[in-house]
Formats: structure tokens, sequence, C-alpha cells
């Protein structure tokens, strides 16, 4: 597959919670409107709670917009689909299946592996070239359980990856790594990125990682989700590796840009909130 | 000196399976040294050794007989429970409509004891094999159910999120992700069940059976052959504890990526 336009338009969602043992409805995504090239890489940061999971989910088809639109080459998503590969913060990979077994599902679903079909060996040669890209060698024979976190979240990047979507959605995946694992992924990923001209959507909580891995920054707002600023990496110095140089003054103002949009997306909401509650707690 | 009550601390093997036979060496000991005192009569309780005897001459009459067709009821009635069984309770941890309109009817049929069938058996299958099946059929199949529909919904969602992400239907996570994750526990819900089939072999024989163990036990005790009903219980016993062994096994060799 190629191309992978992504097109957002008025997404609204909204999610019924019980608050003080009534029902009540909290809108959490808000008119969100992008327009995403193909092969962009767009990183999606926000407060915690702004809905950029759920954004992530709808493009993914596990969730329905309340109302907006939501296509891939124009073609409207009404539920999940191969054409979008999707990686989760926790590991997804199946236990009852080997690392390769697991890597290879998705072609398996569709093609069967014992016929001597041109499609086959497409098939297990994109799988091995993408079980080398992540460094998974000596683990594909290995069941999920036996693996590292960090060597989970590569093969789970593989699976994803296996059948050429068009896009790759990634939720927060090395929110669970330790920072060493993190660094790591990061090299390992933004490598990928390089390679594969996937369109991707990255729902991270990490700016730095943000910076590092996206061509573009989308800060969403909090208590509703909204499109809040849109950031591209562009003007930032690289290594010839074409990775952003973090010990750099252009990249320490362009995080702090970021940041301080998050802070002032989320703050202003919290502390009235907050304050109102102790405020009640306290008289 | 091994720290042997350490919580959940594992012990040496050679540790654990001398307390294993410890576990029957006792038992055995005390029930030896009780008859030794001659505080009950032999009647009530006889001595291993008479049981022993007994043993003997059960086995130089019939027994092997016995035991084969006891063990041919509980494995048929275990086999068809389980046919049935498992597919329904994977229908009912799967589907919400599935679920509505069996999960109910099975738990109000579950809590009926499987013996008060014993009337309805006979009106309606007679007095064959498929009576004493039938018997043991009903003991398990609605335990089976409801077991594995649990066992089903167990199966976290993101298994069968990821699977939808990578372009598997209704059918394909069905059988790929609900039914292969849901395995292990559905194989062990059986092992359990077999034990449970086992332990409703004697109401299945009371059946107007004319052999197998069960009907033994129940024949000894019209006569007062205590010994014979002690042979009779611990050879279900045994034959229960060899069937649960097998099912470890097999366990452990389909299952591996379950065990870390």
């Amino acid at each position: 597959m190629s191309a992978g336009a992504v097109d957002i338009s008025h997404i609204f969602k909204s999610f019924r919670i019980k608050e003080r043992k009534k029902l009540v409805i909290r809108p959490v995504l808000d008119d969100i409107n992008l327009s995403i090239r193909p092969g962009e890489k767009v990183m999606i940061v926000g407060a915690s709670g702004c809905g950029k999971s759920t954004l992530l989910r709808l493009v993914a088809g596990l969730e329905q917009a309340a109302a907006g639109s939501i296509s891939i080459d124009g073609d409207v998503v009404n539920g999940p689909g191969a054409d979008r590969g999707v990686v989760f913060q926790q590991s997804t990979l199946f236990p009852w299946m080997t690392v390769w077994n697991n890597i290879i599902f998705s072609r398996r679903l569709r093609i069967s592996l014992n016929s001597r079909d041109e499609q086959v060996s497409r098939a297990v040669y994109r799988s091995n070239a993408l079980v080398t890209l992540m460094g998974l060698e000596q683990s594909v024979e290995s069941y999920p359980n036996q693996l590292s976190g960090g060597m989970q979240q590569r093969a789970n990047i593989a699976r994803a990856l296996v059948s050429s979507p068009k896009v790759l959605l990634m939720d927060e995946p090395f929110g669970a790594l330790d920072a060493q694992t993190r660094e790591t992924m990061h090299k390992v990923v933004s490598h990928l990125f390089s390679v594969e001209k996937t369109t991707v959507m990255f729902v991270t909580h990490d700016v730095e990682e943000a910076i590092v891995l996206g061509d573009k920054i989308i800060v969403l707002s909090a208590n509703p989700g909204r499109v809040d600023s849109v950031f591209t990496t562009e003007s930032l110095k690289r290594d010839e590796d074409g990775i952003v140089i973090k010990n750099d003054s252009l990249f320490f103002d362009f995080k702090e840009q970021i940041l301080s949009r998050i802070r002032e997306t989320n703050t202003l909401r919290v502390t009235a909130d907050l304050l109102q509650r102790v405020a009640k707690t306290l008289v | 000196m091994i720290a042997l009550t350490n919580i959940r601390d594992s012990i040496p093997r050679w540790v654990y399976i001398s307390f294993s036979i410890a576990g029957f060496i006792i038992p055995l000991a005390v029930w030896q040294i009780i008859c030794n005192m001659h505080i009950f009569s032999a009647l009530f309780l006889p001595s291993p050794e008479r049981v022993f005897k007994s043993f003997e001459r059960w086995t130089a009459s019939n027994l092997w007989e016995d035991t084969y067709i006891s063990a041919y009821r509980v494995v048929s009635g275990f086999l068809l429970a389980a046919a049935i069984g498992v597919p329904i309770g994977i229908y009912i941890g799967t589907f919400k409509m599935v679920e509505a309109m069996l999960q109910p009817i099975n738990d109000f049929i579950r809590y009926m004891p499987a013996s008060a069938f014993i009337p309805l058996v006979l009106l309606w299958i007679g007095i064959g094999e498929s009576a004493k099946i039938s018997i043991i059929f009903i003991g398990v199949f609605f335990q089976i159910v409801v077991m594995v529909a649990d066992a089903v919904r167990n199966i976290p969602q993101k298994y069968i999120e990821a699977a939808y992400t990578m372009g598997a239907n209704k059918g394909e996570v069905l059988n790929h992700v609900i039914f292969k994750g849901a395995a292990p526990d559905i194989f062990n819900i059986l092992r359990v069940n077999m034990g449970w089939a086992w332990t409703y072999l004697v109401i299945a024989e009371m059946v107007a059976a004319d052999r197998g163990l069960g009907f033994a036990v129940l024949q000894a005790q019209r006569f007062m052959d205590t010994p014979k009903i002690f042979v009779g219980i611990i050879i279900i016993g045994i034959l229960g504890l060899l069937f649960d062994l097998s099912f470890r096994i097999m366990h452990r060799i389909f299952f591996v990526w379950s065990y870390k």
C-alpha cells in the first residue's frame, strides 16, 4: 500500500461517565480537524485526559465518533482494518504464538503460507526484513513472555508494519519502558521512520520524544480536546543521520515552547477546578 | 538449612516429593495405629491389611472388568459433556445475545442435584448404558458451560482489538484469539470436571447397574463388606488421580507458552 493521507474533519467525541452518582456526558474531543500528508510523522502531545489516545482509537476504527469523519486516502474509516497498523502502550503480542508467528499473523490470515505463491515469499521477505530492522533475529522463536518490555515493543512494531499499512498508529508505545530502553527505542524507531514511508500518528506525553521522532507536533488542549497549536521540527539542527540534536539551544527553546502550550492549556482549567474543590473541602 | 515456610517460596524437588509421599503415608500409618488399638469394630474400620486382602479377592474375580466399565461410563459422559459444553461456553462468553439466552437457564439447572434427575433419566432413557452416561453428563455439563464462559470472558480485550487492527474478521478473532487464548484455561476446566465426573460415578451406577466400581461399592454396603467399600473408594481415587496427572502432563506439553 502507498500514500496514506489522513483527513480528520470535525470530529466530536464524548463519553458517558458517572459523576456523583449521576450519568453525565463529558466531551472528550471537540471539533478536531487535521490533515496529514502521506508519509508525515505526526506526534500528538497534550496534558493527560486531553483525548489524544481517543483520537488515535478513532483513526484506528476502535471507537466511533459522535460526529465528523475520518478518511484515509479518501476512504472513510468505519471500523478497524489492516490498512492502519496499531501499536499500543502495552504489548498486545499474543502470548500463545512465537514472536515470528505473531509478526506474520496478519499475512497468514490472508494468504496460505504453504502455497508457493509469490505473495508468500514477499510476505516472508518483508517479515524477515522487519525482524532484522527491529533487531529481533535472536527472539523470533521465543514466546512473548520470554522477552523484555523493549523487545516486546519492537515485535509489536514489526507486527503492525508487516502488512505495509498506510498509517501506523502508535499510542504511547514506549510509555511503559525505562528511560534507557526508551532512548534505544528512539534510535531504532527514527531509523525505521527514515526507511518506512508509512504515515505515522504517534501519541506521547514525552515532548522530547515527540521532537526527536516527529515532523509535526500537535498540541491538544484538555477538557475537551481541541487542536491548540501545531509545530514543525524542520528548523531544528540534525546530525548526519538526520536525528535531531538535543544538545542545542534551538532544541531547548523549541521544547520550552511546546511545554508552555501544554502547561497553559492544562493548568488553567485544572487549577481552577482543583481550587474550587479544595476550597469546598476546607469550608 | 532449607527454608520451608517462606510464603510462596519454592522448595527443592526432592523435598516436595517427600512431602507428597508423606501426605499419603501418614494417614495410612494413623489408620493402622487406630486399628491396632482396637477402638472400633472391624465392621466400621477394617485394617489396611484386611482391605488389601479384599483387594486381592476382588482382583481375582472381576475388579478389572468393573474398572473398565466404570471408566468407560465416566469418560463417555465427560467427553459428551465437553464436546457440547465447551462450544456453548465459548459462545456464551463471546456473544451477549447467546449469554442472555443460555446463561440464566444454565445457572438454573446447574444448581439442581444430578441425583434428582435419576427418576427422569430412567423414565426417558431407560436402564441401559446411556442412562449411566447421562447422569455423569448432567453432573458436569452445566459446570463446564459456566466455567468455559468465564474463561473466555477473561481474554483481555486488547488482544481482540489487536486482531481486528490486523484485519481479522469475527470468525478469525473467535478462532485465533478467543479460542487459542482460552485453551489452557479450558483444558484445566476439563481436568477439574473429569474429577467431578468420577464423583458422579456411584450415583450413576445407582441406576440399574450390574457391574462397575460404584455398583460394587453399593453392593458391598448391602452385604456389610466394609473392606470392599474401602477398596472401591480407593480405586476410584487412584483412577481420578491418574487422569488428573495425565491432564497436567498434557497441559505442559500443549501449552508451553503459558509457563514462564
